[in-house]
Formats: C-alpha cells, sequence, structure tokens
C-alpha cells in the first residue's frame, strides 16, 4: 500500500479510537501523542513531531504533545511567545500559514531559538498552523529533523491530512458534542480547514504575505550589517533602513488583516 | 488570533494611501537593499544608499500624511 494510503488508514483507525478514549478520561496530551507515535512509527528514524497549544489570548504557544522530543528541548522552549522569529512554530503561529525551515541554521526566523535546535541536534522544521471551526488558530503541528531539507508534495499531502487528525483530536477535548457533528460531516466539507494549501488563499494575500516576510527578513540583515558598520553615520543609515522595513512590513501585515477580516475599508 | 504583531509600529496610513502604494514603497526597498548588499556586508555604506533611503523615507511619510 502506497505511504499515503498507508497513513490515511493509520491516522483513521487512530481518530476512531479517541472518542472512546477521552470518553474513558484519557488526557488530550494521551491521545496526541498516541496519533505522533503513529505518524513516527511510519516515518523514520529522522522524524521527531510535536503539537504546541496556543494560549486563548493568542500570543504564546505550549507543548500539547511532544513523545520523542528531548525533554530538555521541551523545557527550554515551553511557553513560546509568537512572533517572526520564534522559530517554525512560532512563526506559523505569527504568519498564520505553514513555515517549512530548511535549514535552521541560517533561517532567520529561527533567530530566538536557533542555539537550542542546533545544540538538540535538529536541522529542519516544517510547522503547520492548526485552525478552528471559526478559522482561528488553535495551535501548530511540527516536524522536527536532523537533517536539513525541504518536505516534498507528498510529505505535504501526509503533514495536511495528520494536522486534519490532530485538529479533531484537539477539538474533541474541547467540544464533548464535536464527535458527532464531525462524523456526519465527514463526507462533506471539514469543519476544520487546514491553512496548509498555500491555493486556498487569495493572490493578494500570498503576494502581501511574501512581500512583508521578506521586508522582515531584510531588517534582520540590515541590524546585522549595521553591528560592523564602518562608522556609526553608516550604522545609523542601516538602522533606519531595518526601521522603515519593519514598519513596511508592519503596514502590509495590517492591510492582510484586513483581508482576512474583510473588513470595509474606509 | 491576528495576524497583526501587537505593537506594529506601522507606518499610520491613511486609508486613501492604497495598498500598491505601500507594496510599491517596499519593493524599492528591497531592491535598495539588495543592490548595496555586497558593500553592506564590508560595512560600508555609499552615499548613493543613504540618498535613496532619504527618498523613500519620504515616500512612506508622504503615504501617511496623506
Amino acid at each position: 500500500m502506497p505511504f499515503a494510503a498507508l497513513l490515511r488508514q493509520s491516522l483513521e483507525d487512530r481518530g476512531s479510537e479517541a472518542p472512546a478514549e477521552f470518553s474513558r478520561g484519557d488526557s488530550l496530551e494521551d491521545v496526541l501523542n498516541r496519533h505522533l507515535m503513529t505518524v513516527e512509527q511510519m516515518g523514520g528514524d529522522d522524524v521527531f513531531t510535536c503539537i504546541l497549544l496556543l494560549s486563548p489570548d493568542g500570543k504564546r504557544l505550549s507543548y500539547g504533545a511532544a513523545p520523542t522530543v528531548p525533554a530538555s528541548y521541551c523545557r527550554a522552549s515551553e511557553s513560546i511567545e509568537i512572533g517572526p522569529y520564534a522559530g517554525s512554530c512560532g512563526a506559523a503561529a505569527f504568519w498564520g500559514r505553514p513555515i517549512y525551515s530548511v535549514d535552521i541554521e541560517t533561517d532567520p526566523m529561527w533567530g530566538d531559538y536557533r542555539e537550542l535546535a542546533l545544540e538538540h541536534g535538529f536541522r529542519s522544521c516544517w510547522s503547520t498552523p492548526i485552525r478552528n471551526s471559526n478559522d482561528l488558530i488553535v495551535g501548530t503541528f511540527a516536524i522536527l529533523h536532523r537533517t536539513t531539507g525541504k518536505p516534498t508534495r507528498e510529505e505535504i499531502e501526509a503533514i495536511d491530512l495528520i494536522t486534519e487528525h490532530v485538529a479533531d483530536a484537539i477539538m474533541w477535548s474541547r467540544e464533548p458534542g464535536y464527535f458527532a457533528n464531525r462524523v456526519s460531516d465527514r463526507s462533506d466539507t471539514p469543519i476544520l480547514r487546514l491553512v496548509s494549501g498555500h491555493s486556498e488563499r487569495p493572490t493578494p494575500v500570498v503576494r502581501l504575505l511574501a512581500l512583508a516576510e521578506k521586508l522582515e527578513s531584510k531588517a534582520v540583515q540590515l541590524d546585522s550589517h549595521a553591528s560592523r558598520a564602518e562608522s556609526e553615520a553608516a550604522a545609523e543609515d542601516l538602522r533606519n533602513a531595518a526601521e522603515l522595513s519593519r514598519k513596511l512590513a508592519a503596514s502590509l501585515l495590517y492591510e492582510i488583516e484586513l483581508i482576512a477580516c474583510r473588513k470595509p475599508v474606509r | 488570533m491576528s495576524t497583526r504583531p501587537d505593537d506594529p509600529e506601522s507606518l499610520r496610513y491613511d486609508r486613501t494611501a492604497s495598498v500598491s502604494e505601500i507594496e510599491a514603497v517596499a519593493e524599492r526597498l528591497i531592491v535598495l537593499v539588495e543592490e548595496f548588499e555586497l558593500a553592506m556586508r564590508d560595512g560600508h555604506v555609499p552615499c548613493e544608499f543613504a540618498e535613496r533611503l532619504s527618498h523613500l523615507r519620504q515616500s512612506a511619510e508622504r503615504l501617511a500624511e496623506a
């Protein structure tokens, strides 16, 4: 059986067991750990998965499950404030889209957590936000690797599938009536809309996000150049450029929010 | 949750400033930074960079005041 079909079958088997597990009092962490172990057993030796849950105020991520990620890594990265440099998960929650860090050593998004990841031997990380039925982000699902690299198309499809099942488990734990509704809707549009499908997002948003991201990246570079500028005047020019870059990025994010919320522009 | 930073310190554009105008300034800034990337890596900032940056800042301020 092809990998995708095998994964789908395994996850559906796992998903069908989750309601009974919740009913007998298992915690969300227990259920999610079993989900992730199913994935890791199929993924090989270089797959370390984790689920981070977003705090109610939407500002911080904390571990929901991470069955094989070293405890020292989890302790040191517990309660991550989301942001553009907060690793793949912090950035995925911040930007509201998947973040595939191909090389943690050089990816600006890992600014706040690079050393921690490298110390534990992690070199790449693919993180995808999870949204609830109201389109709000409730957490992130990530795969860490000890090698650099980006996901293949098949792997992205697998991530979508995994994230859907993880999202189901989270929603089941939070809404007791969710399971019955979910089953009746299985054949229709999924209740949880995953954000990993780039094609779902309107083109202007994709374009603006990419531009804002690039501006943030340039700002980091400019700050770095400023720190070794040949004169204070040169450093000030570079810091000014970084500041302008960040302000423009923030303005673009605001525009994106307007588009996403479909707020009328006065 | 919001995709906007808590304190974005964004340019307080009047809503009459179109997204495309903001994009245009942003793209010009990126082009400028990339054009002088090599020199800046060595800690050097050519006068032309400072001049063009100043123009871009003025453009951004005009958008904010529009």
